[in-house]
């Protein structure tokens, strides 16, 4: 929808305007009178501004803008137009060759899809890019400079959203007025065509020169290297406002600029919670100090107020500095901070004083297993206690059953045998998800999980269970030996280097370590041959749980040499 | 009610007083300490707004700490002609690292913050390290004065918090669901750097294609060329090339600050009239380039140093080169950023004497000569 209700000022407000309040300031409510559900602004790079019912949130059955199978966006996604992609200004650094040297690219955007190709008509004739480049950075093709559109042809498999993006033409450079770019050291993205400038802001220009450009006086700007019939300069406005100027942007650029934008922020102390309204809960009876920020340019307003729960109104006058410090006191309930004279109603906060309650722990990944009686265990993927589930499952004591995934965490499962590479068996998400799915117990991802560790399972020894920054388990499936083995004389001294480690205090548990479970198999489970001192040798460094932590590599060196004599074994048995 | 203008200083000294921060903590300029609570405070706020746990894009963390923190330490304002530059962290130290960018990600490698992909972050569930020696840390996404409120005993140490073993309560101490491994907990560095050198060579060698003809302009790594300088200093251009090596060699492209992000592979060198072209190529992983730095210096014999410097508790570590991610773990787990321009080269950290012996070891086995305490 082109229009939201902004309840606090009784207004509508466009997509345009809301983009530049800050995203936890945003009140908005559906334009249809009959509706007023929660809005959200969607202005992100791939479609055109715009404001959508809050996912989750149902419109009135009334409400001809809502439309739930799209999330509840704008319309179908055919009727809402992507955004062309984005020229930039490249320029060479500073102090790197080819100083005030500038070219116009097209940038085209990192995508988790490798599939396809895009092919750009660049200064040098058409640059074909496979996506599988796009994976890891996006890429900047440059292109000539010129007045024409540019059009980029993508194949039919690339990314969906690109792929839409792509079909959109690129504005050429207009030769009747200025183009303005965002400035940093190498280089800009182009403006919106909606986007003001701001004052003390910097921007890279670029114009024809068929266009007589006056300059206003008491601007700074640095010409670069003329591009055959273009030209380009750094700019930087004045901090003050200046109609002179404003009147040159209005002729030359056809944009207003504005004031960047003052911010109120709380400084003390951290928030607890973001409350649904966006007002921010913080602990009770602690110092609290709001912060009112400016930059070069910005106009510093002249008081804040503060208005508490029961009407009453404290002032304090501000000082005419880039920021000002405020200490509260006294504050019960809910409490608005609000500054007087900010060209723009955006700069409050809404404080809500609330008792310190427990904090919300973020939740874990977990692993699920029903055992042979049918219990349910689950344990978080990163403990020892999964460990335990895990060790169960590949000594068929128990089942997989499922997980407990928190929305967007990935999860993969891999499994090799004996020192074969790894086998990727799934991942989470597909490349092709959108939002964030939580995955629970008994739901069809989690069933999809079971399946793939079941799969794996009766395929490869090992099974790695991964959860990203979750945790991680590795399986054993067990193997099932009963023939006899006997144990090779470098192994051999290996165990006895380990059965010789005296213990001491600060000796660690190390039984994360697959190889101490191998071992422990082997001493649980096998006949280790007639030499009973083997036996009792793999045993005693089977059985101790601490070690000193330079014991790790050689546990796991042995671990890995009865594993492999396991692999060789079962075929010979 | 009572609302009053204060100072600067002022405001800072409650932060430190309400976080419960050391006095000693610098408030002149803004402490890693302050930026990693805002950090972790904001991530769960972030990510529990709803009913539901969502993930939360990086941006909306970073720009809701420097709200916060940026009229108390003004130097946090994002500088608007400098972008956050990521080009730059790969070319071997950011100039002007973000500082809330850089204690994400040092949360991140202490796994407090979990980055899920595409730049969606989630914070890491809470749970206990034993560290050995009666030592635990205790990680997760939960502010400290959250933790405090179940185990007052909490010592935060630079960015990590700590707890003695007998601090812990029984009921806890006796269940492994609240335990990670120290292993699983760093990650499981291959033991033997030699060995994954060469199967990583190996299975470039098998996955080798042919090259773009004009790939002519890039850089290759020699550590046996630039044996005194740091790993930063050991590329050099193909042009300066004039017989190139018959095996492969790791290369990058060259980084102009221009077009091009950075990538890496392993190429078979071939001569031309002009200098050196890269005849065939495998891909090297982002995430892989670190630790075979380090192979290549041991196969060429060319170790990189850190200085070691002894103090009464503590020995003060000094590095030069970016170390592989669970080897960066160790140092954050255990030691303290005390680098005078922090995120920039040099690097020092400053680790206890107790906890020395295991990241000694660790950065032996990848090849860095580390002199003993002893010694110096």
């Amino acid at each position: 929808m082109e229009h939201a209700y902004v309840p606090l000022t009784a207004s509508y407000i466009t997509p345009a305007e809301a983009s530049r309040i800050p995203r936890y300031r945003h009140n908005f409510q559906c334009q249809n009178p009959g509706c007023r559900k929660r809005v959200l602004l969607r202005d992100g790079r791939y479609n055109r501004a715009h404001f959508a019912h809050w996912p989750g949130v149902v419109g009135t059955a009334d409400c001809e803008l809502y439309h739930p199978a799209n999330g509840g966006g704008e319309g179908p996604p055919q009727f809402s137009r992507p955004l062309p992609l984005s020229l930039y200004i490249k320029v060479a650094k500073p102090g790197s060759r080819g100083i005030d040297d500038w070219q116009i690219a097209v940038m085209l955007p990192q995508v988790s899809s490798p599939q396809g190709r895009i092919a750009v008509a660049g200064i040098a004739g058409v640059v074909t890019v496979p996506c599988s480049n796009l994976q890891t950075a996006p890429t900047w093709i440059p292109v000539p400079l010129d007045a024409e559109e540019h059009r980029l042809d993508a194949s039919p498999d690339v990314d969906l959203a690109l792929f839409r993006r792509t079909a959109e033409p690129i504005p050429g450079l207009p030769e009747d007025v200025l183009t303005a770019f965002r400035y940093s050291d190498s280089g800009g993205r182009r403006l919106s065509d909606q986007a003001p400038l701001y004052w003390g802001r910097g921007y890279y220009l670029v114009w024809h020169t068929d266009l007589e450009v006056y300059w206003p006086w008491g601007f700074w700007r640095e010409e670069m290297k003329a591009q055959g019939q273009w030209r380009c300069a750094r700019v930087e406005l004045p901090a003050e406002r200046d109609e002179d100027v404003e009147r040159w942007a209005d002729e030359y650029l056809e944009r207003e600029i504005e004031h960047p934008p003052v911010r109120l922020g709380l400084a003390l102390p951290p928030i607890l919670a973001v409350l649904e309204d966006d007002s921010l809960l913080i602990e009770a009876d602690v110092p609290v100090v709001v912060g009112v920020i400016c930059e070069h340019g910005s106009w510093m307003p002249t008081r804040l107020h503060v208005r508490g729960s029961g009407g009453h109104v404290e002032s304090v006058r501000l000082e005419e500095d880039l920021n000002n410090l405020i200490r509260l006191e006294g504050l019960r309930g809910r409490v608005d901070v609000t500054l007087e004279g900010t060209e723009e109603d955006t700069a409050s906060l809404t404080l809500v004083i609330g008792a310190r309650a427990r904090d919300k722990w973020p939740p874990a990944a977990r692993i699920y297993t029903v055992d042979a009686e049918g219990g349910e265990n689950s344990a978080p993927v990163f403990s020892r206690a999964a460990q335990e589930l895990v060790n169960a499952i590949g000594a068929k004591k128990a089942d997989p059953h499922g997980v407990d995934v928190p929305p967007g965490a990935p999860w993969s499962v891999r499994a090799r045998s004996g020192r074969s590479p790894w086998r990727t068996y799934r991942t989470w998400p597909p490349e092709r998800q959108e939002g964030f799915l939580p995955i629970s117990p008994g739901d069809p991802h989690s069933n999809q999980w079971v399946e793939t560790v079941q799969q794996a399972l009766s395929e490869g020894d090992e099974v790695w269970l991964d959860f990203g920054g979750f945790g991680s388990q590795l399986l054993f499936r067990r193997l099932q030996v009963d023939g006899v083995i006997r144990l090779p004389e470098k192994l051999v001294d290996r165990l006895r280097w380990l059965a010789s480690l005296p213990t001491v205090e600060g000796d660690q548990r190390i039984p994360g370590t697959p190889e101490a479970e191998v071992l422990r198999a082997v001493g649980d489970r096998l006949a280790l041959g007639p030499d009973a001192q083997h036996r009792a040798l793999l045993d005693a460094v089977a059985r101790r749980s601490r070690w000193p932590v330079f014991a790790a590599p050689l546990l796991r060196q042995a671990g890995r040499e009865v594993n492999n004599l396991l692999g060789r074994s079962r075929e010979d048995i | 009610m009572n609302v009053e203008l204060i100072k600067r200083s002022t405001a800072r000294t409650h932060l430190v007083h309400h976080l419960r921060l050391p006095r000693e903590t610098a408030i002149q300029t803004v402490s890693d300490e302050v930026i990693a609570e805002y950090l972790r405070t904001t991530l769960v706020a972030l990510t529990h707004a709803g009913e539901s746990v969502r993930p939360v894009y990086v941006t909306s963390i970073t720009n809701q700490v420097r709200t916060q923190l940026v009229a108390l330490w003004p130097e946090l304002a994002r500088i608007r002609n400098q972008r956050p530059s990521e080009q730059e962290q790969r070319r071997e130290g950011d100039k002007v690292p973000d500082p809330i960018r850089r204690v994400l990600e040092a949360l991140s490698d202490l796994r407090e913050a979990v980055h899920i992909g595409n730049g969606h972050w989630l914070p890491g569930p809470v749970r206990f390290v034993d560290m050995g020696g009666g030592r635990v840390l205790l990680v997760g996404g939960v502010s400290t004065a959250g933790l405090r409120g179940e185990f007052p005993q909490l010592r935060p140490e630079w960015i990590a918090r700590r707890i003695d073993h007998v601090q812990v309560p029984q009921p806890i101490r006796e269940d492994p669901a609240w335990w990670q491994a120290l292993d699983t907990w760093l990650g499981s560095p291959p033991e033997s750097l030699e060995q994954w050198t060469a199967e990583y060579l190996q299975h470039a060698r098998a996955s080798l294609a042919q090259s773009a003809s004009d790939l002519t302009d890039f850089e290759v790594y020699a550590p046996e060329l630039r044996r005194r300088d740091a790993q930063a200093f050991r590329w050099i251009a193909s042009d300066e090339i004039r017989h190139p090596p018959a095996d492969l060699v790791l290369c990058r492209n060259r980084f102009t600050g221009f077009m091009a992000p950075r990538r890496y592979w392993f190429g078979i060198l071939k001569p031309t009239n002009q200098g050196v072209r890269v005849e065939r190529e495998a891909p090297v992983g982002d995430s892989d380039v670190r630790r075979l730095q380090y192979g290549l210096d041991q196969w060429a014999h060319s170790p990189t140093r850190v200085a070691v410097q002894p103090q009464k508790q503590r020995i003060i570590l000094t590095l030069r080169n970016l170390l592989p991610p669970e080897e960066r773990r160790l140092l954050i787990a255990f030691g303290e950023e005390r680098s005078k321009a922090r995120g920039r080269f040099p690097l020092e950290y400053a680790i206890g004497r107790d906890v020395y012996p295991p990241i000694e070891a660790k950065l032996r086995a990848l090849g860095i000569e580390v002199p003993s305490p002893n010694q110096t």
